[in-house]
């Protein structure tokens, strides 16, 4: 709990999983499987010849994720989810911030501690057509963690022997005697393949029941003066990792016989359930699910949801689900963050937040799901527009520029149509600020000649052209029009951001608790305002308009 | 169809004669294509001929669309709906070809190579925006290609239209967006893009192959919602084909559901989704995760979608279909209608044609199996249905006839 505490304080809020549990009940008062703390993963391009700023794909996240539970990660594409989830379970080096796992900040390892972390977490892909390899074998595929982590480590357990060396070959000592990759600070018990229980007359040996190795394959024998337990596996690691590639063949609903074939020989749904295997071979903990169901059809992703679900329940696995797939998201997940931007925008239990969005993103997102799916029952909200570029986001709440929920100005008295055109022309000069000029553009900029003046005045016609302005809002148009065809686009940008803006443009709104383990960053949950399902309510039915 | 034929006047040679086919050629399609429409296709059969065996990608399919109407096509992959499509714009190549039946555009039969004379009239917004659009051309460059091609528009004209075109489909900034590359523009906008090209044929027929697949859920709503517009202003009639049963929902007035090249079942969206009569639809409706409680396993279908190779001599779907009896492995089904008379609702099931007995052992009790609980997609579906809650109560008495579809699912 203290470094919980401490940790936290690198943000300054207490981010998310204070008081959040595991919805499905099976840990209370429990320390978090892994504390994220103002994770940062930039992707920095800039060279000698290109100062383009760096994409800040996850941008300041704090939540934890508990034992055994399923947390849904949704947003667009491009809000940085999936380099979220890369960065978990280490295949990108996060730029700032912490991922605690029992104490230890997992986001700066090497060596032996890196491989351990990395056998204790595994990824399933989107594409299983992309994320197998054409020219091996489905069971080369599944084996190749276990080559790779030189599986299985077989750590001999003794008990009734202080002190016992243990000796043999393919084996090491379990971690209260020993090291190596075995070394698994003591979690787990399960971690212990063999043990060896020697009393005064005799010993008795037995074997971890996951293993494809029975007792019949180790042959054991103690020599109490020594303290010496010697240990001898008759099954060579090479049987050993065929069989346990059956048996996760087995347990993805495949069979022996997959073994020999090659991915290209697979329907969608069969090589999803090999690149679930895969992830599963090294036994890990914890599994980033990303997409796992998005390219299947519906009747096949429904049995792989199954699945993911059984061997969950099997094996205890703890989840993180990401999709875009709001409905899938709400079937297997316990809670759910919803990301846009790089930054996570609300956070809670699954069914809150579907049923009772408070983020207005949220709201968006869900109102948007097609069909009867989509559990908000007001007007559809529709967003305009794309997120901005990660490149270079909005200065205060990064979901401002879209956001049908935006607190207004009280002058000048405009209405929400009016404010919505002027945000729009907002993007077009920040869009056009960005986009690359012709030479001939910029040299026309340079002299103060005018840029491109048809389309800026056409743009801006195209917005505001019916609308009634007051006298001095529409002078503030026209100066800022000036400035862009000047090619002073993102002069004009920031004109009107101060002339029309408000707080949402100028303030990362903190996260607001929402209930218990539920929060959500959005102004509109300081008491002045009215929250964010009545004002769109009000907007989209046209009170606002 | 004998008595819209006669309705029909001037198309009653074409009609006729095209009944005729399907019935000598197959003697199972009956279903009634409006002679009316602006789209009809009748027993439509697309078949692609490999070293190994023929596939029947699409075989025997009929449906029409009439003008400023959406009609839905939707089954899962390898269900022959993309090459219905390609059918309909005569972009089936070899290996493929259509073998028999019947594309009529405004009652002119397209596969009498009659593309040509009808190239702008049907245009076809596919999935992948990306590939639609060429990467060394400005957009601008090949929305006055079409503008050339197909209304003989040039220079400063073209260049206005292409801007206005633009803006139709929402695009901002369409002055300067004109001038740019594919590559800079979103996915989203890359759609919009490729829409706006289509519109530049000036189409009667929009043909939406997937057309908002590769997008996020709210770039879809905002190109369902711009398609809904455009065929309001411009009376587009829409053939939109997708796997999502969801979009289907939102965006169609009718629909078919396509199964192994065969259209199932076909009827009014609101109709079949709240009581569908194939046992297919109803799994497809059931396997969509929103539909299930959270806490439940979703049911599922066992099996794959086969490929047809051959003329179909039995259902196809009873293999994996829970309330399948003996007949559905001899008996071709046709299409029976469903529902009361007149209902524009047809379902090729035996299930709905009482001309085969059931086995006593065999009879269809109405739980088939698939639902868990909940039936139809839950109890707000149900409302004025006679029967729903027999048969809701029953399925719930039935939990686990999913367990070993799990497991045996995708073996092969």
């Amino acid at each position: 709990m203290s470094d919980r505490a401490s940790a936290t304080d690198a943000e300054g809020d207490p981010t998310g999983s204070v008081g959040s549990r595991n919805t499905s009940g099976t840990t209370d008062d429990t320390d978090p499987f892994m504390s994220v703390r103002n994770l940062r993963t930039y992707y920095d391009e800039r060279t000698v010849l290109s100062r383009d700023p760096p994409v800040k794909a996850v941008d300041g996240v704090s939540f934890d994720v508990y034992d055994g539970e399923t947390l849904g990660l949704v947003g667009e594409s491009g809000c940085g989810k999936t380099t979220l989830g890369r960065t978990l379970v280490g295949l990108e080096s996060a730029t700032g911030g912490t991922v605690e796992a029992e104490g230890t900040d997992v986001t700066n390892l090497s060596g032996n501690e890196q491989r351990e972390w990395q056998r204790r977490v595994g990824m399933v892909f989107q594409d299983p057509e992309e994320s197998l390899n054409d020219r091996q074998t489905v069971g080369e595929s599944i084996r190749e963690p276990l080559d790779a982590h030189d599986w299985p480590f077989l750590p001999v357990a003794v008990e009734g022997l202080p002190d016992a060396t243990v000796s043999g070959k393919a084996v090491t000592a379990a971690d209260s005697v020993g090291n190596g990759d075995s070394a698994t600070n003591g979690e787990t018990d399960g971690r212990t393949d063999i043990t060896v229980r020697v009393d005064p007359a005799d010993h008795e040996v037995s074997v971890r029941e996951k293993l494809p190795l029975s007792r019949d394959d180790v042959e054991v024998s103690v020599d109490r003066d020594s303290a010496t337990v010697s240990v001898t596996v008759e099954k060579s690691k090479r049987e050993i990792r065929r069989d346990r590639v059956f048996d996760l063949l087995d347990r993805v609903g495949l069979n022996e016989e997959h073994y020999y074939r090659y991915p290209h020989q697979f329907s969608g749904g069969q090589r999803q359930r090999v690149g679930i295997a895969r992830a599963l071979a090294l036994e890990p903990e914890f599994l980033v699910l990303d997409e796992p169901v998005s390219a299947l059809d519906v009747s096949v992703q429904a049995r792989i949801i199954n699945l993911l679900e059984e061997i969950q329940d099997e094996l205890g696995l703890t989840y993180l689900f990401i999709a875009h797939d709001l409905a899938v998201v709400r079937h297997i997940a316990d809670r759910v963050a919803v990301m846009y931007l790089g930054s996570i925008a609300e956070l809670g239990p699954a069914e809150s937040v579907y049923t009772d969005p408070s983020h207005p993103y949220t709201l968006s997102l869900l109102s948007a799901i097609p069909g009867s799916g989509s559990p908000w029952s007001g007007e559809r909200v529709q967003l305009r527009g794309t997120p901005p570029s990660p490149r270079d986001p909005p200065e205060g709440c990064p979901f401002a520029t879209r956001c049908p929920a935006k607190i207004r100005p009280d002058d000048p008295d405009l209405d929400e149509e009016t404010w919505r055109a002027l945000d729009e022309l907002r993007v077009v000069f920040r869009t056009r600020s960005r986009a690359e000029f012709s030479t001939l553009e910029t040299i026309k900029g340079l002299v103060g000649a005018e840029v491109d003046p048809e389309s800026v005045e056409e743009a801006v016609d195209d917005l505001l052209g019916d609308r009634n302005l007051p006298s001095d809002a529409r002078e503030t148009v026209d100066e800022a029009v000036d400035l862009a065809v000047h090619g002073n686009d993102d002069e004009a940008a920031a004109l009107l951001r101060d002339a029309f803006g408000s707080r949402c443009d100028e303030e990362h709104p903190e996260a607001y608790q929402r209930g218990e383990g539920w929060q959500s960053r959005c102004l509109r949950h300081e008491a002045e305002y009215r929250d964010a399902p009545e004002t769109i309510d009000t907007r989209e039915r046209g009170d606002g308009f | 169809m004998s008595d819209r034929a006669t309705d029909a006047g001037t198309d009653d040679t074409v009609t006729d004669g095209d009944a005729g086919t399907a019935d000598t050629a197959t003697g199972d399609d009956t279903i009634d294509v409006d002679p009316d429409a602006l789209l009809r296709v009748e027993d439509l059969r697309t078949v692609f001929y490999t070293e190994r065996e023929e596939i029947h990608a699409v075989d025997g399919v009929s449906f029409d669309v009439h003008e400023g109407e959406t009609v839905g096509l939707v089954g899962e992959s390898g269900s022959g709906k993309s090459v219905t499509a390609r059918s309909i714009l005569g972009l089936v190549d070899s290996p493929g070809a259509i073998e028999e039946g019947a594309i009529y555009y405004r009652g002119e039969d397209l596969t009498d190579d009659n593309w040509d004379a009808h190239r702008g009239d049907i245009a076809i917004v596919f999935q992948d925006p990306g590939g639609s659009l060429n990467p060394v051309y400005t957009v601008g460059n090949q929305i006055r290609e079409a503008l050339r091609i197909h209304q003989g528009l040039r220079g400063s004209e073209a260049r206005e239209r292409a801007v206005d075109l633009l803006e139709d489909v929402g695009i901002p900034d369409a002055r300067r967006r004109v001038d740019e590359y594919p590559h800079q523009l979103s996915g989203g906008m890359q759609q919009r893009a490729v829409i706006a090209m289509a519109l530049a044929c000036d189409p009667d027929l929009l043909v939406c192959d997937e057309p908002t697949t590769a997008l996020d859920v709210t770039i879809q709503a905002q190109i369902l919602d711009l398609l809904g517009e455009l065929q309001r202003e411009e009376n587009l009639a829409i053939l939109f084909i997708t796997h999502d049963m969801g979009v289907i929902e939102d965006a169609t007035d009718r629909v078919n559901v396509i199964y192994a090249g065969e259209v199932v079942e076909r009827g009014p969206t609101e109709d079949l989704f709240e009581d569908p009569a194939h046992p297919y639809t109803r799994a497809l409706l059931q396997s969509i995760p929103g539909r299930t409680p959270p806490d439940e396993q979703l049911p599922t279908i066992e099996g794959e979608v086969p490929t047809p190779t051959g003329p179909a001599t039995d259902c196809r779907f009873a293999p994996r279909c829970p309330a399948a009896f003996d007949a559905c492995t001899t008996f071709h089904p046709r299409h029976q209608p469903i529902g009361a008379e007149g209902s524009d609702r047809t379902a090729a099931c035996l299930l709905h044609d009482d001309t085969h007995d059931r086995t006593p052992a065999d009879v269809y009790d109405g739980t088939d199996g698939f639902a868990v609980s909940g039936g139809l997609g839950g109890p707000n579906r149900s409302a004025g249905r006679d029967g729903t809650d027999d048969r809701d109560e029953a399925a719930g008495e039935t939990p686990g006839s999913h367990e070993s579809q799990t497991d045996g699912g995708e073996r092969s």
